[in-house]
């Protein structure tokens, strides 16, 4: 193989590389989405566990994509992403709903029984 | 928005006619609902990210028709929707929250004429109407005319003392911040930001005589501690606060009836000035 060949197959070679690695920032993001969504208590939310569950399944996907040379990893990279902001989201929403109804049973009880 | 979602109808229309997939098809329908519900209001931003993913699958699907990359952007469409509806519900709720909250101050307050306002202001009010004042000084009486809103504000041997009811920050015999509290403590941070040179501050937590001396003892350290926290996340710096719960240790005043133990009831944030030698 001549030179202009090789530097050819490498250039070749190693843009497809690049079309399809995971970017390291879309990464962290959805790491640190994965990571609120466990802080907030995602696992014991239903709704909120489904997605989570989905997010993981999504990124092992990605991650699978990126090593086949998938241009469609970063996809179901932004698929595992968002996912994980609906778990976030929803388990807040659970335990703003608890505070909602809490407030409205103390604002029932607030009948000045004095005390602390 | 909604001028957006009726230029949009005919061309979803045309597009299903030309074969979009049940997931393109499910997006857009989840859409159109999303933005004549509760999400339209509680929850634009969302609602727009949502509209922007749609947009993107319905470029993709025109483009290259049903490919597998469509499927996906239709999906993150129809996930940004439920992310625009789940954060409508998440402040629907918050609203709600808010509302007992004020509803339940505003009862409390009725029986307390101490809540707010009755402020008790330094020699520094005195001056305010001079025609010619400083930006500093402007800067300073805002923040007291703030303060003098929200809590009572006197000056005592132990400093510049802002009292806070604890009935307007905290439920009975909790230590959990309401939400409306946190506005008010967010007020609070910045008049102490804006008047407090380079003293430090005492967060002091007192209850009324009710409940035992260690319950009222852990009850006041933790209200303490709650307003101090959440002062540092207001941008108070936090190795400038000690916290001390005194329990029923200093009433204002006697605790014979309902209204005298709210009284007692309180935080008060000390402002202390550094002794002369640190100056």
């Amino acid at each position: 193989m001549t030179r202009v060949g090789l530097a050819l197959v490498m250039a070749v070679t190693s843009s497809a590389c690049w079309a399809t690695r995971i970017s390291p920032s879309a990464l962290t993001r959805y790491q640190a989405s994965v990571r609120t969504a466990e802080a907030q208590g995602a696992q014991g939310v239903p709704a909120a566990r489904l997605h989570l569950e989905l997010a993981r399944h999504e990124l092992a996907t990605a991650e699978q994509l990126a090593s086949d040379g998938d241009p469609r990893a970063g996809l179901a990279l932004a698929c595992a992403q968002v996912d994980a902001e609906v778990s976030v989201a929803m388990a807040r929403e659970a335990l703003l709903h608890v505070d909602a109804l809490r407030a409205a049973v103390d604002l029932l009880a607030i009948q000045d029984k004095g005390g602390l | 928005m909604k001028m957006r979602v009726l230029v949009r109808i005919p061309l979803w229309g045309m597009l299903g006619c030309a074969g979009a997939p049940a997931q393109l098809v499910d997006a857009r329908d989840t859409y159109m609902a999303a933005s004549n519900g509760p999400s339209a209001d509680l929850a634009p931003f969302e609602l727009r990210a949502a509209s922007r993913a749609l947009d993107q699958a319905n470029q993709v699907f025109d483009r290259d028709g049903d490919t597998l990359a469509l499927r996906d952007y239709a999906y993150i469409a129809q996930r940004r929707v439920e992310l625009a509806d789940v954060t409508a519900r998440s402040e629907g709720d918050r609203q709600s929250i808010i509302a007992a909250e004020r509803q339940g101050v505003a009862r409390r307050a009725s029986d307390v004429p101490f809540v707010e306002g009755n402020a008790i202001m330094g020699p520094e009010a005195a001056s305010a109407e001079s025609p010619v004042r400083s930006v500093a000084e402007e800067r300073l009486h805002e923040a007291r005319r703030e303060l003098a809103a929200i809590a009572q504000v006197k000056r005592d041997a132990r400093g510049l003392v802002i009292t806070i009811n604890g009935s307007v920050l905290f439920a009975p015999g909790t230590s959990t911040l309401l939400e409306i509290a946190k506005a008010k403590l967010d007020r609070v941070a910045c008049a102490i930001e804006a008047q407090r040179e380079d003293g430090r501050m005492l967060v002091e937590g007192h209850t009324d005589n009710q409940g035992s001396d260690a319950t009222r003892l852990t009850l006041s350290l933790s209200r303490a501690l709650a307003v101090r926290d959440y002062l540092v996340i207001g941008g108070v710096d936090g190795e400038m606060i000690s916290v001390v719960g005194v329990g029923a240790s200093r009433p204002l005043t006697d605790n014979g009836n309902a209204r005298n133990r709210a009284n007692n009831r309180r935080v008060e944030i000390i402002i202390q000035p550094l002794p002369l030698t640190r100056r």
